[in-house]
């Protein structure tokens, strides 16, 4: 689906950016001001929608530092919400658009706290990338996303074999990312890892 | 973007001191820095051993900086990051080559991973980069401090 298309689905740009912010990245506490201005929005339509999805259970609060966060809900049912909010959420977009200049990728996840949804705001964001990719280069160029996303952006590179080998060699990295929750940035992470010839 | 040294100072537990300029510890700094290049082109050693050198040539660089504008870097928790800013602010590095050095100061963690090695394509690419700040660093103190050059040269 497109933007255009989302929104009518969603009952207009505020209500969709709103949840794209939340849903985006499940797990992350919004203060309203932070919400509203990641989302475009007024402050005081932010605080009424959020009012309403707490009612509604669509939004967990919780007390952060003694100011309320706004997170989304981690309700299993909802989980589909998540994975279409993540497809153009804002972090997705940022480290889309980061990648595009680098050479050699394949295939680019986000793992890690955030895909779980555990991130904490200072956390890292990881991302494994696979292909024939500088680590080194790959990095550098993630440094400008860190700061528009106001938090590191780490990423790890290998190529599409050496990461088969880590998983038939059952090795702790490798497992860890292929059986936890991942955001898809570009390729086909589970097609190209799991294909007849591969893992 | 960057900060400068005195802006970086007044953070808190800031791992920086402000001390007289000393013209023999800044050109002590840059011939660390060049015996780290050295160490760093060496394929005696392994890649990863060379890694830590190229990285090194820039700390002490950095360093060399701080000391030629009026401060000196402590080796509190941050320091590292602290030297490579407040030099690349310094020597007007661009935001671009600043990444490139600082995804080098982070490379330096990358050791603690599990079956990591540094590929040598890798170590090319940051002895690339090394190599031109290391440049630009000469060419800022012969611009900016020809007669501290001149003064620590002489011991």
């Amino acid at each position: 689906m497109n933007d255009a298309q989302l929104i009518e689905v969603f009952g207009g740009v505020a209500r969709y950016r709103v949840l794209q912010a939340l849903f985006g990245e499940p797990g992350r506490g919004f203060g309203p001001r932070e919400l509203a201005a990641q989302s475009g929005i007024d402050p005081g339509n932010a605080a009424r929608l959020l009012k309403r999805w707490t009612q509604a259970g669509l939004v967990q609060r919780r007390q952060q530092d003694g100011l309320p966060r706004y997170c989304a809900s981690a309700d299993p049912q909802l989980a589909p919400l998540v994975t279409l909010m993540q497809q153009d959420s804002a972090l997705v977009r940022t480290l889309r658009e980061a990648l595009a200049g680098v050479k050699g990728v394949d295939v680019a996840v986000v793992f890690g706290s955030v895909a779980r949804g555990e991130a904490a705001a200072g956390s890292d964001v990881d991302v494994l990338l696979l292909g024939s990719v500088s680590e080194l280069k790959a990095n550098a160029a993630l440094k400008a996303a860190g700061r528009q996303l106001g938090r590191a952006v780490r990423a790890t590179a290998c190529t599409m074999e050496a990461f088969k080998i880590q998983v038939r060699g059952q090795e702790s990295f490798a497992l860890g990312v292929i059986q936890s929750p991942k955001i898809p940035l570009s390729g086909d992470f589970d097609a190209s890892i799991f294909s007849a010839t591969g893992a | 973007m960057l900060r400068s040294f005195q802006q970086l100072a007044r953070e808190p537990d800031a791992a920086i001191k402000a001390q007289a300029t000393n013209a023999n510890d800044a050109v002590s700094w840059l011939k660390q820095a060049q015996v780290k290049l050295k160490d760093a082109r060496q394929t005696a050693v392994s890649e990863g051993t060379r890694m830590d050198a190229a990285w090194d040539a820039v700390l002490m660089a950095c360093l060399a900086v701080a000391c030629a504008q009026g401060w000196r870097i402590t080796s509190d928790k941050g320091h590292h990051a602290l030297a490579l800013e407040g030099a690349a602010q310094a020597v007007a590095l661009s935001m671009s080559r600043y990444d490139e050095l600082d995804t080098l100061r982070d490379w330096r963690n990358r050791k603690y991973r599990a079956g990591y090695e540094v590929q040598p394509d890798e170590l090319t690419e940051a002895l690339g980069w090394v190599e031109p700040f290391l440049n630009g660093v000469a060419q800022w103190f012969a611009e900016h401090h020809p007669t501290l050059m001149t003064r620590g040269l002489q011991h």
